[in-house]
Parts: C-alpha cells; structure tokens; sequence
C-alpha cells in the first residue's frame, strides 16, 4: 500500500479512511479498520477528529475533549468538570486575580456555515447576557473564546438543579410554585432586556444552597445550535411553532416555563417527542383539572398557541403569585384566628373562675371572725346584763343550747329546749335593734326548730318566717344566714339518694351573687317538702350534682374549675360554684355548709361550663391545628423563607 | 464514434481479469465518464491516459467488477486533472481543500495554523517529488476526495500538533481525584472524601482491565466528547450498537471497580451499595478525570 502521509506502514491510508467514512466499505474492510483503530492511537485520533466534522453529534456527547485539571483557560485555571450536558462542559474554576471559585462552561460554537451569525454577533450576544443583573439570574463574569468554543466565566453555585430541588420537594405545591416563581422572575427580568432563554427547564435552574434560585444558561441554545434552529432547545419544552420553524422568543421561553412547571406539580416528565418526525409538533399538552383552578389556567393559557399566551412573563408571574398564595393565605388566617378565640376562651375562662374562687375564698375566710364576733356578743351581753332579765336568761340559756345543739343525744336537751322556747317566746325585746334583733331572732328561730319533731317539717316550718324576717333587717349580710341555717337540716332526717345534694338557702337564688348555704347529702327529701320548703324559705333547691366530686371538696382546696352543681332559677338551670365551708371530716349529719356562687348568664358563658362550649373550643383548636398542620405541609413557610432570600 | 472512447487504452491498462460482458461495462463507463464531465465541464484532461488511470484503480480493487459501479469517477476524474496541472481542475481543487480547512479548525482554529496544515497538504499532493507523480494520484476513487482531502489535512493537523506539544508538558501532575470541585451534594461529598480516592484508583484498574474496544468507546465518549452517532460513524455501526456496547462496558466497568473495592477496602455491602449508588451516576464526570490522568 503506497502511503502519503501514513506514519506507520499498517496505519489507514486516505483511501481507505474516505471509504470507510463513506459507508461504501465491505463488512471485512469495516472489520479491519476497526481492528486496527481499537490499537492504533493515532487513526483512532484521525478518525475521531473526522467524525466531529462530519457528523452533527445528536446531542449525548459534549463534542469536545475533557480538559485536565490545571489547564489554562484565559485567566482561570480549571479544575474538576463539575458537569456536562448537550450544550458543554461545566468546569470548576479558580480566579487568581479575583481569588475566588468560578464556574466555567465551555460551549461547543456553531458550525459555521451559511445564515449562521458570526462569531462577532454570537460574542455580543454573550455580552449582552453576561451583562444581566438579577438575584434569580446566574450572574456571567466573563465571556470569552477558546479557539473554536465560547467560554463563561459564572458565579459558582453550590446547590442542586432545580430538577433535583423538585423532586426532592415532596414538601409540597407551595414550595415548587415558589421556586418558579423565583425562576420565572429572573426570567422576567430577562424579558425586560430583550434578552430570550431559549432553552428554559428545570436543569437550567440552580437552587444554591442559600435557596436563592438562578437561572442560567440564557440563550446558550441558540448561540449552540443556529444552524439547526429547529433543533435548538430540549424538545419536550419546546412550543408547537417551533416545530414549524420559528425562531425562538419571549412567548416559546413562556411556553417552555409552563411545561416545566406542570411537570413539576404533577411529579411527571412531559411526555416525550419524537425528534425524528420535527415536521410534525406534539399534541398540546393538556393541563390536569385536578390542580387548583387558577393555576389551571395559567397554565393552560401559558400552553396555548402563541397568540393566547400571556402578553408577558410578567402577567404570568401576576397569576402565579395570586395562585399561590390566596387560598393558603386565607387557610392560615383562619387558622390562626381559630386558635385566638380559643386563646381568648380559655384566658376568659381562667379570669372568670379566678374571681369567683377569689371572691368565695375571702368570704369564706371572714366566717369564722364573723361566727366568733357572735358568740362573743352573746356572751358580753350575757355578762353585762345589761338588757332585760328576760333576755338575759334567755340568751343566757340559748348560748348553753348551742352546745347542746352538737350532742343530738344529750338528754339534758330536751329540757334545755324547752326552757329556752318559754323565755325567748316571751321576752320582750323592744330596744334591740340591728343585729341584736337578728341575734334574737337566730335564736328564736332554732328554738322552734329545735322543738320541731324530727322528721316532719311542718312544725320546723314556723322557724323559717322568723329568721328570714329577721335576715331582712340586716340586709346584704348574706353569711348571718349561714349561722342560721346550720341548724334547719337537723329537721330533715328523711334521707336523700345517695347521690342527691340538696342545697338550702334562706335566700332566693338571683344569678351573680355569692351565698351561703347548706348542701344536703345523705337524706331523702319528698318533692313535695321540697316545694314547701321552697315556698316558705324562700329558697332554692338543686338535686343532683353532674359529679358527685364536687361535694366532698373543701374550701382550703377549692374544686377544681367547672365542677358545678345545677341549680334551678326562676324555671331555668343556673350553673354555681362552691367551696365547702369547714375543716375537712367535720360534717353534720345531715351535709355541710357551703358558700356557693351563683354564675350570672354572662359568667356561665365565659366560663365554658356548657358542654356545647366545650365541644366548640375543642373543634376549634382541632382545626386550627389541622390547618396549621396543612400550611406547614404546604411548605409555604419554606416558601416565605425562601422568598426572604430571594429579595 | 459511439460508446467508450478510450476502450482500448481502458482494457490494455486493466490487464487481464474476469471482466465479463465488455459491451455492457464500456456502456456504464461511458455513463461514467459523462457524468463527471459533466460535474467537471471546464476541466480538460487527456481522455486515454485517464482511461489507463481509471482502470489502474480498477485493478487495485478486491472485486473490479463491483467497483465499476463504486467508484467514484468524478472525484477521479478531476484528482487526475489535478495531477496533469489542469488549471481549471486546480481551481476545483482549491474548493475542496478548504472544506477541508473546516476540518482542520476543529484541532485548532487559529487560522495560521490551518493555512499552514492546507498549504503543507496541498505541496504534498500536488507537487511531485523528483521521479514520482504527484500524490493526489494514489486517491483511489474510493470514498469522495473531499474525505480523503479531508483525512490528509487532518492526518497533518494532528502531526503538527503532535510535535507542538512535544516537550516540556504545560499542563502540571493532576492525581487528585479526591480533590475534584465540591459539587453541593453533601451526602456525595461525604463518601467522595471518605473513598473518592479509593474509587479512582480502582476504577482506573478497572478501566485498564477492559477490552481494548471497550476502552476505546468509553474514552471516545467521556474523554473525546463525542456523541455515540459519531463513534457509531467511526465504527461504521449502527449508533444502538454503540449505545449498547457502551452500556454494557459501564457495567463491567462498574462491576469490576466494585470487586476491586471489596478486595482493597473492609467496608459493609450495605456502605459500598451506597456508594456505588452514589457515585455510579457520576461515572462519566470520574471518568473523565481519571482518564486524564492515565493519558
């Protein structure tokens, strides 16, 4: 084989490359030269160097050698190839002059040929590019060339793809439509400028680790791929009219946000096109109408024909913005107004009860005072002898009968009784007044009752006139009551369900107001004595307590909130609180004394003792949490720290 | 005068062969002939001794019989004139060479190196060293003359490049694989620390252990940068074959990096499964790096 430029007689000669390359060689001669081209370096070199000017690479190579680490590129000095894809290589770079890390892409320029723009054009083309400042576009350094190639210097993002970024964002709808929106600003921001992408989908979007999200690669495709314009861009993003031969421009780069952005709610590529029929352009996407209905249709005005896009980037980020935030803003308002008005229930509840308990607690602990204040006037008065021997020899023996009142089976009572009955019933008191006429009239009172027969109320009965009259005369002084009333349950012996209370009070019931009075467990009143006793005290009874808790705690340990007794007032249930009066275990046969506080209307509303006022405060919080649970899912909040980055 | 006109000179110059038929192969010749001077109207050559060269070419063909069909008589045809310095024919020539030129700025695009590589290639086809002919007479009509121009100037551009870059190396020692730009990835960068370097090294001796081919294809692709229709082009196979024997290499590729790993690392499946995982998809960009190395 005579040889030219062969340096090695079993090289290829020209002849032999020419119709190898031209297809036109026997299987056997193809065989050989592959044989020797695996061995041979440099025919390998030969044909490789070949084939990149003769055949269009269909886009899975870089067409150009990887460059080794330390390579020179203008000022920069390469590292590692940090990435590569159908339009170059992306290198790490170091600046020694700025010190700082940079990215490179190196891109493979145009076959030059006819209708392709020269390299002058392309390079300001660069410029104009690289002269963009957005936060959410990649900011270019430098433009340049290398021999054949276009090189970018670029602001080093660390961070992810948004592709990447979108997958990895199963946080949801809110947090995707953020990051577009971020990328459809910088895209915007192009627009403005002129300036087309022409290649726009997820993988031309860094979200750096700030979260701040870049748009980059602006108009790469077309300086890449002029020649074939129909084949610039990625075909699953490209308009319809591009398919018939269009030139890119600001309504394509629309389209091909759209696309992106559908796929990315849907979790789903859009569908595949068939590069090999270019003539003819993919069925129109249709937009899912499971999707919320503003975004559909955005989206489906961003995908229609070019004439019914959106006029701008701009009114399409307008929908966008709306369509993400409406619905969400509204779920987190009403959220977070849930759950104040059950801020506001509970504080009203807590502030309620405190003043009761506040309320029932000091009175309850001016009643001793007020039972020793008694006693010692009796006994001054006894002592002076100031008042009418009458008097004094019946005070005298009632303050004895007191004594006698605690020993139900002291059998010096009965007589002692009846003494006191005699005098007190005909002593003549006309000069006490006050509180002495109400001592007297106490004392009166628990002589007839105390000749009452047990077990029938009627001979108690006359008592009752006594000393409410008497109670009367000394108004507002609801606690001389107590001191009354102690003595009436002796003369209710008929014994009550073991979960009946019975709450006695010389006073009508009037909502609002503290007052003493005697709860009655353990004895069995008749309804129809219940009403007598009613009719002639004056008072109120309530029968079953909702717990029966409530009566056995004691007024140095208040019960605790909402444990109420229902009383009946004026026809309607009024709910009261109460705090026993006593030491601990010092019970009456019959109940014990307690200062019970009537809840007003607005009281027992704010108090929330109503079951319906509970159901509704514990719905309320359950679904403010569960909204607030949906807004964080959503990943709006990510959404709104995203967006403080970005701005 | 009809049919072949330079039949006698054709068939003296063939010699003997198995040409069966002559009536009908001197019909297609005419064909022939006609056809690249119509391609070639201003190009003037002496018909017989093109006549002699053609069938010279001819009888250098495996099967003569099937190359009537195949060669290429116009590109012949003005080869010819250009070696009998046909200025018309030399005019043609320059066109074709600077398609050639295209080529050329593909190894370097300064255009005083392709000048250069063109001008040097068309002395050495042209002109014809003392006692020879010139050597655009060796094309052979066999694939078009715009490659085989091609294949000449790309032969030199790369010899020429070849002995610029003998000397000292301006590129400095790169053995870092573990010291590759961080790419953002956390998890990555983790196990790239951890074994990165581990990886490199034995997916180098992985690399080295695959079939030649398989190298080739690999290197072509990762390191080259070209695209799998154009090694399918290199290889005259179909792009799928190429895409398959490439997948199949990454396999081994991959399979083999492994064995080496567990042979030279302790390291728990489950670790070197997610390491694979992680750094398999990366395979090209490591590739690539320790492929610069090893070259």
């Amino acid at each position: 084989m005579t040889v030219s430029l062969v340096p090695d007689p079993d090289c290829l000669d020209e002849n032999v490359v020419a119709r190898h390359l031209s297809g036109e060689g026997t299987e056997e001669e193809r065989g050989a030269v592959r044989a020797h081209i695996d061995v041979c370096e440099r025919c390998r070199e030969l044909l490789s160097a070949l084939v990149r000017t003769l055949v269009t690479p269909d886009g899975e190579g870089t067409g150009r050698r990887a460059l080794p680490r330390g390579t020179n590129l203008g000022r920069y000095v390469l590292l590692d190839a940090v990435g590569r894809g159908g339009m170059g290589v992306v290198y790490a770079a170091f600046d020694p002059e700025l010190d700082r890390k940079v990215a490179i892409k190196l891109v493979r320029a145009t076959v030059e040929g006819a209708g392709v723009p020269p390299r002058v054009q392309l390079l300001a083309e660069a410029q104009a590019i690289a002269r963009l400042s957005h936060p959410n576009i990649v900011t270019v350094h430098d433009v340049g060339t290398v021999g054949s190639e276009l090189f970018f210097a670029m602001e080093y993002v660390k961070g992810e793809t948004l592709r990447r970024a979108q997958r990895a964002g199963a946080a949801g709808l809110q947090r995707t439509l953020g990051l577009y929106l971020a990328a459809g600003e910088g895209l915007a921001a192009a627009h403005r400028s002129g300036i087309v992408h022409g290649d726009f989908k997820p993988e031309n979007v860094l979200v750096g680790e700030d979260g701040r999200v870049r748009v980059t690669d602006f108009g790469l495709a077309r300086a890449v791929q002029e020649a074939a314009p129909r084949f610039a861009g990625t075909p699953a993003y490209m308009a319809p009219e591009l398919w018939r031969g269009q030139p890119h421009d600001l309504r394509t780069d629309q389209y091909a946000f759209c696309v992106a952005l559908l796929e990315a709610v849907e979790g789903k590529r859009p569908p595949e096109v068939d590069q090999a029929s270019p003539s003819v352009p993919p069925n129109p996407i249709a937009v899912p109408s499971h999707l919320p209905p503003r975004l559909v249709r955005l989206l489906s005005r961003g995908l229609s024909s070019p004439e019914h896009r959106w006029p701008s980037m701009d009114a399409l980020l307008t929908e966008l913005r709306q369509a993400r935030l409406p619905f969400r803003r509204s779920t987190a308002a009403i959220a977070v107004l849930l759950f104040l008005l059950t801020g506001v229930l509970f504080a009203q509840n807590a502030f309620i009860s405190h003043r009761i308990h506040q309320e029932l607690r000091s009175a309850a602990e001016r009643l001793p005072e007020l039972f020793r204040q008694q006693s010692e006037l009796i006994d001054l008065q006894v002592n002076a002898g100031v008042r009418a021997e009458g008097v004094l020899s019946a005070l005298g023996q009632a303050s004895n009968m007191d004594a006698a009142l605690g020993l139900a089976d002291d059998e010096s009572r009965e007589g002692q009784l009846a003494a006191s009955h005699e005098s007190l019933r005909s002593a003549d008191l006309p000069g006490l007044k006050g509180r002495d006429a109400l001592l007297l009239a106490n004392y009166r009172g628990r002589v007839i009752l105390n000749q009452a027969e047990p077990g029938s109320f009627g001979t108690a009965a006359p008592a009752l006139p006594i000393l409410t009259d008497a109670l009367e005369e000394s108004p507002g002084d609801a606690l001389w009551s107590a001191a009354t009333l102690r003595t009436l349950p002796l003369t209710l012996v008929h014994p009550l369900r073991e979960d009946d209370l019975l709450f006695v009070s010389s006073r009508p019931v009037v909502r609002g107001q503290s007052m003493l009075g005697l709860i009655l467990t353990g004895a069995w009143v008749s309804e129809g004595l219940l009403a007598e006793l009613g009719r002639a005290a004056g008072a109120r009874v309530v029968l079953r307590a909702p717990d029966g808790g409530w009566a056995g705690a004691h007024w140095a340990a208040p019960p605790p909130l909402g444990k109420v007794l229902r009383l009946d007032v004026d026809g309607e249930s009024a709910e009261v609180f109460g705090i026993r009066l006593g030491a601990p275990g010092t019970r009456t046969p019959a109940g014990d004394a307690y200062l019970v506080h009537v809840l007003s209307a607005d009281e027992a509303t704010g108090l929330g003792s109503s079951r319906v006022r509970w159901t509704l405060l514990a719905l309320c919080a359950l679904t403010a949490t569960w909204l607030l649970w949906r807004v964080w899912r959503s990943g709006w909040l990510a959404t709104l720290r995203t967006e403080r980055n970005i701005s | 005068m009809s049919g072949f006109p330079h039949a006698e000179a054709f068939w003296a110059a063939l010699g003997p062969t198995r040409l069966q038929n002559r009536p009908a192969i001197e019909a297609r010749l005419e064909a022939q002939l006609a056809a690249a001077r119509d391609r070639w109207p201003a190009v003037e050559i002496d018909g017989e001794a093109f006549a002699a060269h053609w069938a010279e070419r001819l009888a250098r063909t495996p099967d003569p019989e099937a190359a009537v069909e195949q060669l290429h008589v116009a590109d012949l045809y003005l080869a010819f004139g250009c070696a009998s310095g046909e200025v018309n024919a030399l005019r043609a020539f320059a066109v074709q060479l600077a398609a050639a030129g295209a080529a050329v700025r593909g190894v370097d695009a300064s255009p005083a190196f392709v000048d250069e590589v063109l001008q040097r290639l068309q002395t050495r086809v042209l002109v014809a060293e003392a006692g020879a002919t010139p050597r655009i007479l060796e094309y052979a009509g066999r694939g078009s003359l715009e490659n085989w121009l091609r294949a000449g100037a790309l032969r030199l551009a790369l010899n020429a490049r070849r002995d610029a870059r003998r000397g000292p190396d301006p590129l400095p020692e790169v053995s870092q694989f573990e010291a590759a730009a961080p790419t953002g990835d956390l998890q990555f960068e983790l196990m790239r620390g951890r074994y990165g370097a581990d990886f490199g090294r034995a997916l180098r001796q992985a690399f080295g252990e695959l079939e030649s081919q398989e190298r080739n294809v690999l290197r072509l692709h990762f390191l080259e940068g070209l695209s799998l229709n154009q090694i399918g082009a290199m290889y005259q196979v179909n792009k799928s074959t190429i895409s398959r024997r490439m997948a199949r290499a990454r396999e081994t590729l991959l399979g083999r990096t492994r064995e080496r790993l567990e042979e030279q690392l302790s390291i728990q499946p489950s670790e070197l499964d997610s390491l694979l995982e992680l750094l398999g998809p990366r395979l090209d960009l490591s590739l690539a790096s320790v492929l610069n190395q090893s070259t």
